[in-house]
């Protein structure tokens, strides 16, 4: 299997804490250490009743912590492991992204990206917190880039680019051995002439990629097989072991219902499909919004926002465990152990509980909406 | 793409690649079935002739306008009634005062777009739902503090948002057996009085911003009346209507999952009835039956049935089923908690439930689909 070729020993072998934490996910690390807090923060992409778009640190009560006004909508947030520094992107096709930490000791700074080149709308931190690695477009050459900043001084600054392995990319996720990341390469080709159009439906080719974050090196390639080649692989989490767990969007006819979720064994290189039942099969839209794990690493859950319908599988088999049902539902976070907590379009929170009738409201804010995807931050 | 297509690719990396180890074809495990069977609920094609400029204008001048209005007109008479009750008289006008406020409150706040998501207004009026116990914590806090700066309504709307409303007002005003608490006896009794009036004096205020943002549309109130290109909020008429459609079906969720469901379900009945807003002041009926009441006023003054022939028995269907949850809530005792041990009590909100359930049926799938709203914010243009 070409997977082997990948080097295994670095893939599995790392230092004992920074493996474990990220085995475990920032959240499932602080979570265990310190214990789940009182006041748990998250942070999302929001529209204003205004009709203006923000990222906000809100609690569970949905009051606001801190509102950072964007120039335009954002996607997702990804979180320092070490800093709890953030940083936030443009939703695709945007140019700006902005960083700000969650206790706003210093004020956001906004930036941009460099010319030829927009987001994807997501990111991710180097283990100690100096770099960063943003999906972006090179939509001059048609191929996805990672573009890395050095987030030392004042102000974000690029300092290279590598590969993304695909056309597309669009999450970003550091994996446990300190080294490498793997980005979902959605695989849909866009140009900012062209907004949000999809220009090469019939021919795209959507994979998982993982690189060498410090040389840039492509180290495996996971396609799907040519009858899936519509599936653009987008939103992903890394439960505990490195496994990847991939949502998708199928850009078929909605007469055919794929499996929408994913898993990749980054030991052996096996990416597996995850099917629902046949009661939902065909009733998810073929959408995916976004993927995450539990804090036990037991559970993964992902959003099929245009149905309603939050699902969660097994972490430890990919088996479907239960969906519940919640209008424009996208963002899903860890809460507590084995519990979530649910954004949507209509500005409210709700908890899963126990994952089986409607989740639970906690808040609801009038006139907001909750964009794709919310994190989970330690409270300031 | 090939190994060469991608080999190419990478030759203008500002960083070098290094040396590619391999392309790798992934082993594909299908653990589910292909299968081309079913498909995704689809909505009707829009009428072409729905005009969908005409929904909110008519459900501010047929709903939210005269809603705010009888909110402020509620006001006065809550805040005589914490008058009355905290200089030695009865806390009955009180309390009956207050069920009329918990019952203005319900059926304006159902509609949570416009004038009332401006400014957090909604949550100003009333902080529901509280899944996380906010109100109470906060109201406690704030009591044993004596913090002097909640006494002035001007300042309190700078506190916290769970801090100056109606469920800020009933927890200060009500004991956890629904009786009246307001009486100005002892240091404790004099600030749960002054902090009533100033609460009741902010609700009037919040009232009064509401109704005039409706009547002389500011913020989210103007931005669905005049949707355009740069209207980053709605860009046709079409998706102002779908906005304000989709936040009274947020409504009708909201009351049937959150309310009813957990109310008909298993476990303690102190903890099924705390679900129901009011119900700690013995208001959870008043407030399910201005809430019913607000929803199908609010969709019927919109006009959402009317705009499509094929349509247009839902607004009867609408009317029909607000008269049966009404009369059947009318006879549910107003103590939730001691409703919950009564068998018939019990069926009554059943049956309740039952004609929400059709309800969101009727009007998020046939209507909607008439009306070809197609989704919210996350599942019309998704990335």
């Amino acid at each position: 299997m070409l997977w082997t070729a990948i080097d295994r020993r670095s893939l599995l072998v790392g230092g004992g804490a920074a493996l474990a934490a990220l085995a475990l996910g920032l959240d499932g690390v602080r979570a265990s250490a310190a214990g789940l807090s009182d006041d748990p923060l998250f942070a999302a992409a929001r529209r204003e009743p205004d009709g203006s778009h923000s990222i906000v640190v809100t609690g569970l009560d949905g009051i606001d912590r801190q509102v950072i006004p964007l120039p335009g909508r954002g996607h997702d947030v990804a979180v320092c492991p070490l800093s709890g520094r953030c940083l936030a992107f443009a939703r695709r096709p945007g140019t700006f992204a902005v960083s700000f930490d969650t206790a706003g000791a210093r004020p956001p700074v906004v930036f941009e990206a460099v010319p030829g080149r927009h987001f994807y709308g997501h990111g991710a931190f180097s283990p100690d917190g100096r770099l960063a690695y943003a999906t972006e477009n090179d939509y001059v050459a048609n191929r996805g880039v990672i573009g890395v900043y050095d987030l030392s001084g004042e102000r974000p600054q690029r300092v290279g680019e590598f590969w993304s392995g695909g056309i597309g990319p669009h999450d970003i996720l550091p994996l446990p051995d300190g080294r490498s990341l793997v980005v979902a390469n959605g695989g849909i080709e866009t140009h900012p002439d062209k907004g949000r159009e999809k220009l090469n439906i019939e021919t795209m080719q959507p994979n998982v990629t993982v690189i060498d974050r410090d040389t840039g090196t492509v180290r495996g390639v996971a396609d799907l097989p040519p009858g899936l080649h519509k599936l653009s692989l987008r939103h992903m989490a890394v439960a505990g072991g490195g496994k990847v767990w991939i949502g998708g969007q199928y850009e078929g006819s909605l007469q055919e219902t794929p499996p929408l979720m994913a898993s990749l064994d980054t030991e052996d290189g096996r990416l597996r499909l995850h099917d629902v039942p046949d009661e939902l099969r065909g009733r998810l839209a073929n959408y995916v919004g976004s993927v995450t794990t539990s804090r036990d690493g037991e559970v993964v859950a992902a959003s099929c926002p245009r149905a309603g319908r939050i699902l969660y599988f097994s972490a430890l088999d990919g088996t479907f465990l239960s969906s519940q049902q919640r209008a424009d539902a996208c963002g899903v976070a860890p809460l507590d152990e084995s519990g979530f907590l649910i954004s949507d379009g209509q500005g409210s929170l709700s908890e899963s509980g126990d994952r089986r009738g409607a989740p639970m409201l906690l808040a609801s804010g009038a006139g907001i909406s909750w964009d794709n995807h919310m994190v989970a931050i330690d409270p300031a | 793409m090939t190994d060469a297509q991608r080999e190419a690719r990478q030759g203008s990396d500002v960083r070098a690649p290094g040396h590619r180890l391999a392309h790798f074809a992934a082993s594909m495990v299908l653990t589910g079935l292909i299968v081309a069977a079913g498909s995704v609920a689809m909505s009707k094609p829009a009428a072409a002739d729905v005009d969908y400029s005409r929904f909110w204008p008519a459900t501010v001048s047929g709903f939210a306008l005269p809603a705010s209005d009888a909110l402020v007109e509620a006001v006065p008479a809550l805040a005589s009634g914490i008058e009355t009750a905290c200089t030695g008289g009865s806390g009955e006008p009180f309390s009956a005062a207050f069920t009329e406020a918990v019952e203005a409150v319900a059926r304006l706040t159902m509609l949570r777009v416009g004038a009332l998501a401006d400014e957090n207004r909604l949550e100003r009026i009333a902080f529901i739902p509280d899944g996380r116990g906010v109100v109470r914590r906060q109201v406690t806090r704030l009591i044993a503090d004596r913090d002097e700066t909640a006494l002035d309504a001007a300042r309190l709307r700078d506190k916290s948002v769970a801090l100056q409303g109606l469920t800020a007002l009933e927890w200060v005003a009500f004991d956890k057996d629904g009786e009246v608490l307001l009486a100005d006896a002892g240091e404790e009794g004099a600030y749960r009085c002054a902090y009533a009036a100033a609460l009741a004096s902010r609700l009037g205020e919040t009232a009064e911003e509401v109704r005039g943002a409706f009547a002389a549309p500011t913020g989210q109130t103007g931005l669905l009346l005049a949707p355009g290109p740069e209207n980053g909020l709605a860009r046709t008429h079409k998706e102002a209507a779908g906005f304000v459609f989709n936040a009274l079906m947020t409504s009708l969720e909201l009351i049937r999952d959150q309310m009813l469901v957990p109310l008909v379900g298993e476990g303690p009945a102190a903890s099924r009835a705390a679900r129901v807003p009011f119900s700690r002041s013995h208001n959870g009926t008043a407030y399910l039956a201005g809430a019913i009441d607000g929803l199908s006023q609010a969709f019927l003054a919109a006009g959402f049935a009317q705009a499509s022939e094929d349509g247009a028995w839902i607004g009867d269907t609408l009317a029909f089923e607000r008269g049966n949850a009404l009369r059947a809530l009318g006879a549910v005792p107003a103590d939730l908690q001691a409703a919950l041990a009564d068998q018939q009590a019990s069926d009554r909100l059943g049956y309740i439930l039952t004609v929400l359930t059709g309800l969101r049926t009727t009007l998020g799938g046939e209507l909607a689909g008439y009306l070809d709203f197609r989704g919210g914010f996350n599942a019309l243009d998704g990335d």
